[in-house]
């Protein structure tokens, strides 16, 4: 294989991911059975750190207003505005963008939020300002009806599943490795910081639908087609890294241009598939792969 | 060679449909890009279909009533009703907002009886000729409503409004009469208990605007069908009168122990908020007194029914008050003028919430998702070349790609959708599968032949049977949202874009990539022999 100049200043593990890219490598062997090491650890140390994660304001309730200036905001002068709204607690967020800073203001009680805006257009006239204002009551109901429905969604995603590859144990490897992604973005999220909200939901099903997508093709690649069970692993790896990479190009993209414009729902969204996708690489690759060869040797073996 | 046709074909047409249709509808944007607000209206229970649409149709007059355009309302499950307007004035919302929130039962009370209601009234007279609007008074401003009522409604308010005025002396040679008053009320709070202060009741009862009808607190609590606990401390409250009523009214700024006493008592708890005027009369819903007439009790008629001398019914009659500014006449008369006209709803509203965003964000928002979608383009691309090596097979995906994302416009135009971020979120989702997909077909196609009797015929349904499964697989995960996912509105919108997108790809543009990339591997292979022929 010739070496690709450009790679040859790089790190050693982007040269290793470049030629798995590319498919020269054979990651595949007889040892392979040593990479489901790795899927055991994170499915003992992951639902920890993710079930510490923050609930959105959707789902607890209260006012988020956004102040967008051109001027950094004095942190005691926004603390005074919202004192003399008669606010007692509020969360204060502040970030910075290209060109503006971003102040976000939460807290419970809806009624002063009219006030809050008033004062903040006073003290910063040319500042834009947005607000969200969520009832508890609302929040409960949107999260009782959140869960539901991801509950159908997961029955029928097992459903349709063992409908096309009609064997138990390919089905359940797939279930496993949406299972672990999920699990990798919720840890991300509660690492980060950044709550669950209606925003998340849709992520976490999109991430679920590109999850399986790498997990679908992989199994039909093993067990459907013929030919040495350890080329074709690393035929469908080469396949699979493109479809997982060309999707993190974008969502990079996605999560750096939302960030610094301070759009919100798309940050999150982007930020959830982004760390679920880092996850699907472990779930595919480091797991749903060895289960199958293992699988298939036994199948082969009968 | 007849299938390859037909697969671009479709697409093709596919394209041209869409143009079309996206040129005669146009896309409509949503409340992100546009700017506005929208209120989440959650209903005390859920409705069956025909009174989710008499609320909505209610809602929708009392929107329109305030003269907004662009206003939409529409119903969100059985229990949810979704009104966005393009205003984000906080004052205007808040005059909005108090108006949705009215259930509107519309009463008028004598004596503690209801004479009237708001489905006995026939017509709303706004003619200022017949008496219609506000005039200036010396010390305030009297705002004066005419209606007409239903002829049977007014026979019985002759009936129980018969001479009940009280001679009280003679005057230029007449007789002056004092009578009862009507109360009049929207969403009357009957059997519910006012919970205030000694400080506030005795503020209350010495006020302005209840020494000028010459009542007490007690007697318009009577009308009002609620009763009054007084307290110094919080032992003074009556736990068990708390428990059997059937709602709890306090002040806005009660102390927050007694709030929480009363809350762990009954759940049903209200703040009412001060504003102008006597706080007692928000807190029961009492708009106006008015004092009946000698005329109107009949005092000169000899018996209280249709064919008694001198026995007259009144069908015309006015709603009036009196306010010291001209800023409150105006809102009380406009508030009931609403009301009346729209009508009661069927059930309570329970609570809204509301999203408010301000259009120069909107528009910044639209911007924002234009760049990132051409910036994602660029990367998908480059990554492809680094594959791929073949800068021939990277822009029919891409092309592809773009494809979907108009076809899937077209689509939202075709159906009326508003798009918003979360849609926007979807076509992300829907496109980057169809790359994926692309990428498949790619691989299986480019394949060596291994195995005998393997023509290109069958790399693709490989393909496809993967694409197919995966398909399957992201729409089982959207139609729970889309059949079940009422309340999440937003939700809805991207599942059902995600969907839309996917069936789109699996049947129209995928389909006709794979003929595309059939046809580009076909030659770059014939190429590649052509070379290593020359080459011997």
């Amino acid at each position: 294989m010739k070496p690709y100049p450009y790679l040859n200043n790089i790190k050693k593990p982007f040269v290793v991911f470049g030629y798995l890219f590319k498919g020269g490598l054979m990651f595949y062997n007889k040892n392979y059975k040593k990479l489901l090491v790795v899927p055991v650890i994170i499915f003992i140390l992951l639902p920890f750190i993710a079930l510490n994660v923050p609930k959105g304001i959707e789902f607890t309730g209260g006012v988020q207003i956004t102040l967008i200036t051109k001027e950094k905001v004095n942190t005691n002068e926004i603390k005074d505005i919202i004192n003399s709204a008669g606010i007692e607690k509020a969360n204060l967020i502040f970030t910075k963008g290209s060109d503006y800073f971003s102040t976000i203001i939460e807290f419970q009680d809806t009624r002063k939020s009219k006030d809050l805006i008033k004062k903040l257009k006073e003290k910063y006239p040319n500042g834009e300002i947005a607000m969200r204002e969520i009832t508890p009551t609302l929040g409960d109901y949107f999260w009782k009806n959140a869960i539901f429905v991801a509950s159908i969604a997961v029955i029928l995603i097992i459903l349709v599943i063992f409908l096309f590859f009609r064997e138990i144990i390919p089905s359940i490897a797939i279930i496993l490795a949406a299972l672990m992604d999920v699990l990798f973005a919720l840890s991300a999220m509660s690492l980060f910081k950044i709550p669950l909200s209606l925003a998340t939901i849709p992520a976490l099903l999109m991430l679920i639908g590109y999850s399986v997508d790498t997990d679908i093709m992989l199994t039909t690649r093993i067990l459907k087609r013929k030919g040495d069970i350890f080329e074709k692993a690393n035929e469908a790896l080469k396949t699979g890294l493109t479809m997982t990479t060309t999707t993190l190009a974008a969502l990079f993209v996605m999560l750096v241009i939302s960030y610094f414009f301070k759009v919100d729902v798309l940050f999150t969204i982007s930020f959830v598939l982004f760390s679920g996708l880092i996850g699907d690489l472990f779930s595919t690759w480091l797991m749903n792969a060895p289960i199958l060869l293992w699988y298939s040797e036994k199948k082969g073996k009968k | 060679m007849m299938l390859k046709n037909i697969k671009i074909a479709i697409l093709l047409i596919a394209l041209f449909v869409g143009a079309f249709i996206i040129f005669t509808k146009g896309i409509k944007l949503g409340l992100d890009f546009k700017g506005g607000t929208q209120f989440q209206i959650k209903l005390q229970k859920e409705v069956s279909g025909k009174e989710m649409r008499s609320i909505v149709s209610i809602i929708q007059k009392r929107l329109d009533w305030s003269g907004l355009k662009d206003t939409k309302v529409y119903p969100v499950g059985k229990q949810l009703v979704f009104a966005q307007i393009a205003e984000t004035n906080p004052d205007e919302i808040e005059k909005i907002e108090n108006i949705l929130k009215k259930q509107g039962k519309f009463e008028v009370v004598l004596d503690g009886n209801v004479v009237f209601t708001g489905k006995d009234i026939v017509e709303i007279i706004k003619d200022p000729t017949r008496g219609f609007g506000v005039r200036r008074l010396e010390n305030g401003y009297r705002w004066t409503l005419p209606f007409m009522l239903k002829s049977s409604a007014a026979l019985r308010f002759a009936k129980m409004s018969y001479k009940k005025c009280k001679p009280v002396g003679v005057y230029e040679g007449k007789v002056k009469y004092e009578c009862e008053k009507t109360f009049f009320f929207i969403d009357r709070p009957v059997g519910g208990v006012v919970v205030l202060s000694e400080e506030l009741y005795n503020a209350l009862s010495t006020d302005d605007y209840l020494l000028v009808y010459n009542l007490n607190l007690e007697e318009v609590a009577k009308e009002a069908g609620v009763s009054i606990i007084k307290y110094k401390t919080k032992e003074d409250i009556n736990a068990d009168i708390i428990k059997n009523a059937a709602g709890v009214i306090v002040p806005e700024d009660i102390d927050e122990n007694i709030l929480s006493f009363l809350k762990s008592i009954n759940k049903n708890v209200k703040k009412i908020p001060y504003k102008k005027g006597n706080w007692f009369f928000d807190a029961v819903g009492l708009k106006t007194i008015v004092s009946l007439s000698e005329d109107v009790t009949n005092m000169k008629a000899s018996c209280p029914d249709v064919g008694c001398a001198n026995f007259k019914v009144y069908q015309n009659l006015v709603i009036t008050g009196v306010t010291k500014t001209k800023e409150e006449a105006l809102n009380r008369l406009n508030e009931i003028l609403v009301i009346l006209e729209s009508g009661s709803l069927p059930v309570p509203i329970e609570s809204i919430s509301k999203e408010i965003i301000s259009p120069t964000l909107g528009e910044k928002f639209l911007r924002i998702a234009l760049l990132i979608g051409i910036a994602s383009i660029i990367m998908v691309a480059f990554v492809l070349y680094i594959r791929y090596k073949y800068g021939k097979i990277i822009v029919p995906i891409i092309f592809t790609g773009l494809c979907e994302v108009f076809l899937i416009l077209a689509f939202a135009s075709l159906v009326g959708w508003n798009l918003d971020l979360a849609s926007m979120a979807g076509i992300i989702a829907a496109v980057g599968t169809g790359v994926d997909d692309q990428i498949i077909i790619m691989d299986e196609l480019s394949k060596k032949e291994e195995e005998k009797h393997s023509g290109i015929l069958k790399k693709i349904k490989n393909a496809f049977f993967i694409i197919f499964a995966a398909a399957a697989t992201t729409i089982a995960t959207m139609l729970p949202i889309i059949m079940f996912g009422s309340g999440l509105s937003k939700l809805v919108g991207f599942a059902l874009t995600t969907t839309a997108g996917i069936l789109i790809g699996v049947f129209i543009t995928r389909p006709a990539f794979s003929e595309i990339a059939k046809n580009i591997i076909q030659k770059s292979k014939k190429v590649e022999e052509q070379k290593t022929n020359k080459g011997r």
